[in-house]
């Protein structure tokens, strides 16, 4: 097994309040794997430690042997973890391909004097960028409204913006924040289909958290579980769907819901 | 050939578009307000002063040295209130325009103190004013189109959003404010070396203030838009002279009318260029058209 992250007792506490208590993870590299639980079962503060937004209290965090713990945001972005926001975060006064080219610093080289003078340098790397930028918009089928501003697209197409931005910073670990939103069960199934596809072109890991039940069991190989901070369960879909416990915590509710 | 008030006025214009487009950079593309840039101006002006004067040194290197103080006390300065939120800066950047003037006077041995530095060489003619205006514009303008001009731009944006995808949120803050600092000491150099004669009132917080105004008039996120707005506001109060003691009132009524008319500057989020106005002539054209349809 080719591991790419790898958590171990991980704990936040908020005052006096527990939101992640020992949660341990080993991504496989090339993987997609989900991160399910009910509100407030402290997903997204998984997310937020591992890029930096918070601080753990406790564990270690390492990304290809990396350690993670302590470093800022923007470190461990350029390390490769690249995310997108459960309320969406774009540049909303930017047109859409800016908001692309905005997180392809890594494909920019020069320096200073270049940008200054405009150097070759300067403009084979701005030209690439532009390129790739179009490339990625047109995979995630925003290539016609590349112009537009950012904020005035519809929801839908803001959050596969978010996705087209994380991917221009090549990163080797995809967070996704509920991905499929506020999307319809086709919209969803689409969705599924171009993370499939994305993890396989840009040889991906990708983790999700996501409370469409029929995205995470069709593409998930492996789903965590969380309740109120502890992880409750830990296995591939079919094992999850028939753990006891977490039909208690948050597929039983579903299931009596949709009856 | 113009005439000397004229050859005066275009100078004077010169030297505030070169310290506002560094004020351009900070607050109009990175988001960051400042009350000390006028601080940075007068460190320029007297290191630069105090070179020519004092150590005979020729006009470029004496513009070279101020810039250089601007940048390193600017990159101290940054490195203690970067950190800060956005409104705490500003304040702290408003103490240090401050202590700037107060040091100053009190150091009235090398500084001439409060009665002013005097005898400066005039080196600074319409000619250099010009071309280096052009210049640093030029530079600004490709900075801004460049990843320098985007990270400025992502921090002012969203800074989570910044980190998230790479980028040093602090670092490029840190790398506009040295900017505008160092564009504050080239423009407080020429200044030196127009009048002949500066005194740390000159550097007030005033001064600072109509930096800022410049740049908001103008229109955040559009450095075209601070020039203009420069080149206006410092015409301005000239074309009331005549007004005398009402001319500042009717400069306070103009900025005044602009926000009102216009909150997002005179330029809002655009560029001055050809395709831009070709684009608003074409919007125009087919506003008037769908009227006509209508009626």
């Amino acid at each position: 097994m080719n591991s790419i992250l790898s958590i171990k007792g991980l704990g936040k506490k908020f005052g006096g309040v527990c939101a992640v208590d020992e949660f341990s993870l080993e991504l496989e590299q090339g993987t997609i794997h989900g991160l399910i639980g009910p509100n407030g079962a402290g997903k997204t503060t998984i997310f937020n430690l591992m890029t930096g937004i918070y601080h753990p209290t406790a564990g270690t965090m390492a990304l290809r042997g990396t350690n993670l713990v302590g470093l800022g945001s923007y470190r461990i972005a350029q390390l490769g973890i690249g995310r997108t926001f459960q309320n969406i975060r774009l540049f909303t006064q930017l047109s859409v391909i800016d908001n692309v080219v905005m997180a392809s610093g890594v494909d920019a080289t020069y320096g200073m004097v270049d940008a200054i003078f405009k150097t070759r340098r300067y403009q084979r790397d701005e030209a690439k960028i532009r390129k790739r930028a179009r490339e990625l918009l047109d995979l995630l089928g925003l290539g016609g409204v590349s112009d537009e501003r950012a904020g005035a697209l519809p929801y839908g197409s803001q959050r596969k913006l978010e996705i087209a931005r994380a991917l221009a910073a090549r990163p080797v670990l995809l967070l996704l924040d509920e991905p499929a939103a506020g999307m319809n069960e086709e919209e969803s199934m689409e969705l599924v289909g171009f993370i499939r596809d994305v993890r396989k072109r840009f040889d991906l890991t990708v983790l999700l958290i996501e409370h469409h039940m029929s995205v995470v069991m069709e593409i998930c190989d492996r789903i965590t579980v969380l309740d109120f901070g502890k992880t409750i369960c830990n296995g591939i879909p079919k094992e999850v769907q028939a753990n006891r416990s977490v039909i208690d915590a948050y597929l039983g509710e579903t299931t009596d819901r949709e009856n | 050939m113009l005439s000397s008030y004229a050859q005066g006025l275009i100078i004077l214009v010169c030297i505030n578009v070169i310290a506002v487009t560094g004020v351009s950079l900070l607050t109009g593309f990175t988001g960051l307000f400042s009350f000390g840039n006028a601080g940075f101006m007068a460190l320029g002006a007297y290191v630069s002063a105090i070179a020519s004067v004092e150590l005979h040194a020729p006009f470029l290197v004496s513009l070279v040295a101020g810039v250089l103080v601007a940048a390193i006390i600017g990159f101290g300065l940054g490195r203690l209130t970067l950190g800060l939120r956005g409104d705490y800066f500003l304040i702290a950047t408003l103490g240090f325009g401050q202590v700037v003037q107060v040091l100053i006077e009190f150091f009235d041995k090398v500084t001439g103190g409060a009665r002013g530095f005097a005898n400066i060489p005039p080196k600074t003619t319409l000619w250099i004013a010009v071309v280096l205006a052009v210049g640093s514009v030029a530079v600004a303008a490709n900075l801004i189109h460049s990843k320098f001009g985007r990270n400025f731009t992502a921090v002012r944006e969203q800074e989570v959003a910044a980190e998230a995808v790479g980028i040093d949120t602090f670092r490029f803050k840190q790398m506009a404010f040295v900017l505008s600092a160092m564009f504050a000491g080239f423009a407080g150099g020429l200044f030196a070396h127009y009048y002949m004669y500066i005194v740390p009132k000159m550097f007030d917080i005033n001064e600072s203030a109509l930096f800022t105004i410049t740049v908001v008039v103008g229109g955040l996120a559009s450095l075209s838009g601070s020039v203009i707005s420069c080149v206006v506001l410092t015409l301005l109060p000239e074309l009331f002279r005549s007004l005398a003691s009402y001319r500042m009132l009717f400069y306070g009524m103009a900025v005044v009318a602009i926000i009102l008319i216009r909150p997002s500057g005179l330029m809002g989020y655009h560029e001055l260029s050809f395709g831009w106005i070709r684009e608003r002539m074409r919007a125009k054209r087919g506003k008037t058209a769908s009227k006509e349809r209508k009626t």
